[in-house]
């Protein structure tokens, strides 16, 4: 086996007791605890035989130890039981509500790739040029703004004041009715607001981390020979810098692997989009305890795994590290 | 202020003392509006001026303009004016007549505690772990940081509601919420300085010289980990302030009766188009907080810098 792949083995097999801790933990908050789950359930007005009934069909009337191993069983097989407030398999209603959640936040992450490149690279042609300067400024503005305020305005100034755009839902009413290519139009002009404003709040952090590797990288002898062979300052910037700058990127798109999975919340519920987010939202109001469970665990997997393939990827792009394990 | 503090801290620091300064004692400096009757002074746009006249029945009337009060036709016989002044809504009113001003000071007043309590809470957990795996032997290092990891791995709204969903949500809730969830990159860094301190020739030196080890704390460990700890609790501060604010939007936090800024956007939102001013001005107030810490961040990164 080649050193990589050992390499990237050893990660895995570490995510593994990461993984059990995450579904223990979890288990805890809900079970273990005084006052918790169980208590959620028990309606006083109901009779004692109902309130067995509603018991033993989640399966609290087992002793914890039984109920722990149902839930570690559950968390492999991916079988989360029944919601408390939909009455389905919380499966079927992931499996519902994710695909929304994917395409808006990977028409998001899109936009954020290349909208944060693209000003970083313009910014960082030019330090403290007025480029630069905006586009700190920007950045910063933006981190500090709730993503939900600034959903507020967008949808004030183009749905209220000058109906551009459509404020909520993913489809129009008559969407079903449409052809083909419509329907995808109507799902795109749906898409503008809420997957603008998430692509523009990761730009700007994007941004500002690409421009930072750029200014690292423009002192480093290699481009310093560019120059010297008399190769375009363009053509340096975007290609000779740039590669190099993209590096710790490639990480970085590992790492927002959680984001497709995690990132929409509050946007989704603004907009009323229908996916995993709003999904999680309603049942944290219903305390709808097994979808909850279900989509944190979504989310923690999403974390482990996006570690590991920012680890991947890493190696898989930079020749240093690979011979360097 | 020493001239060579970098200017982004400056201004950093006083935007934050400036915030802390208006939410503290703005509420109290603030004329009071006595008890309205909502009808009149329900979505009133920023810079209103009213002129109130108190009845001798109790009753308290708002009428626009700076004219004379409108003649007492309206009122029940017997009725008289007791007293007539001014009040002007700055930042305008909510459906309910309430002042703006008033409930965007006193929200900040509760964003800010439970985001420096909840910091607290962060800064001891995250601190003592990161002390205690930094010192302590590797079987107890490798568990902690184990449990960094596995908590890390959770994404931190999800973990936040899931928590609240299970518990009540209470104040003091919402800050054991906040503060246990945000401890965990502040313990892998103080662990990760300790580690690196140990072996430092300084440390040596003076452990070799016989220092007993609270002066080598005192002296050496202590002084390197200010500057990176500071750093990393403004921008977690930040991100506390943002959390709060998240959470109360989506109804999830403090209970609806305490206004903060996150609920007041959140009640805003739901007359964004009688009244903008409703849901914009506390959000800049949001902004503004989490701007000044993210300056304050950087200025702290920028000054342990030029001192090494």
């Amino acid at each position: 086996m080649s050193p990589t792949l050992r390499r990237i083995g050893r990660r895995a097999l570490a995510a593994v007791p990461i993984l059990w801790l995450v579904v223990t933990l979890t288990f805890i908050v809900v079970h273990a605890v005084p006052g918790s789950v169980a208590d959620l359930l028990d309606n006083p007005d109901l009779s004692p035989a109902a309130r067995e009934t509603v018991r033993h069909r989640y399966g609290l009337d087992q002793p914890l130890p039984q109920q722990y191993m149902r839930w570690l069983e559950g968390a492999i097989t991916g079988d989360f039981g029944i919601s408390f407030l939909y009455r389905q398999p919380v499966r079927r209603l992931i499996a519902r509500t994710l695909p929304p959640t994917l395409i808006l936040t990977g028409t998001a992450l899109l936009l954020d790739l290349l909208l944060g490149i693209a000003l970083a690279v313009l910014a960082a042609a030019r330090p403290r040029g007025w480029i630069d300067r905006v586009t700190t400024v920007l950045s910063l503005g933006v981190y500090g703004m709730p993503t939900f305020w600034l959903a507020g305005l967008a949808i004030l100034l183009f749905s209220v004041q000058l109906g551009w755009l459509p404020s909520s839902h993913m489809h129009s009413l008559d969407a079903a009715t449409l052809p083909a290519a419509r329907r995808l139009l109507d799902l795109l002009r749906h898409l503008i607001l809420p997957a603008g404003i998430l692509g523009l709040a990761g730009a700007a952090s994007t941004a500002r981390y690409v421009r930072a590797a750029l200014l690292d990288i423009r002192q480093s002898r290699f481009l310093l020979a560019a120059r010297a062979r008399g190769i375009p300052r363009r053509r340096i910037l975007w290609i000779h810098a740039l590669r190099p700058a993209l590096l710790p990127l490639v990480t970085l798109l590992g790492l927002s692997l959680p984001f497709l999975v995690s990132g929409s919340l509050v946007i989704e519920v603004i907009f009323s989009w229908p996916g995993m987010g709003r999904l999680l939202w309603t049942a944290a109001w219903a305390r709808d305890i097994p979808v909850i469970l279900a989509a944190t665990l979504l989310g923690a997997g999403a974390v482990i795994a996006g570690n590991l393939l920012a680890d991947i990827l890493y190696v898989a792009v930079d020749p240093r590290a690979r011979r360097s394990s | 202020m020493n001239a060579r503090w970098p200017g982004r801290l400056r201004v950093g620091l006083t935007l934050l003392v400036l915030l802390v300064a208006l939410c503290g004692a703005g509420p109290l400096a603030l004329p009071r509006l006595p008890g309205t009757d909502p009808a009149h002074a329900a979505l009133l746009p920023p810079g209103t001026r009213v002129i109130v006249t108190t009845w001798s029945d109790g009753r308290v009337l708002l009428e626009p303009g700076p004219a004379a009060p409108a003649a007492a036709t309206s009122i029940e016989p017997g009725a008289r004016i007791v007293s007539t002044g001014h009040f002007t809504f700055w930042l305008g009113s909510d459906r309910y007549g309430r002042d703006l001003l008033r409930e965007l000071l006193e929200g900040g007043r509760i964003s800010l505690m439970i985001a420096a309590s909840s910091l607290l809470l962060a800064l001891i957990l995250g601190v003592g772990t990161g002390i205690v795996a930094g010192t302590s032997g590797r079987l107890l290092d490798t568990l902690l940081m184990r449990l960094v990891d596995a908590l890390l791995a959770f994404p931190v709204l999800f973990l936040m509601i899931l928590i609240v969903a299970v518990f009540r949500p209470s104040a003091a809730m919402l800050v054991a919420v906040l503060g246990a969830t945000s401890w965990m990159t502040l313990a892998r860094l103080v662990r990760g300085q300790v580690l690196s301190l140990r072996s430092r020739p300084f440390v040596l030196a003076s452990r070799a010289a016989g220092s007993r080890w609270h002066q080598v704390w005192r002296l050496h460990y202590l002084p390197h980990l200010t500057g990176p700890v500071a750093q990393d609790a403004a921008l977690r501060m930040g991100d506390l302030v943002l959390a709060e604010a998240t959470l109360s939007y989506l109804g999830l936090g403090v209970p609806p009766s305490i206004p903060t800024w996150g609920s007041l956007v959140a009640q805003g939102h739901k007359v964004l188009v009688d009244g903008w001013w409703l849901a914009t001005f506390p959000g800049v107030a949001i902004a503004t907080l989490v701007i000044a810490l993210a300056l304050i961040g950087d200025g702290i990164h920028e000054t342990v810098r030029r001192l090494e």
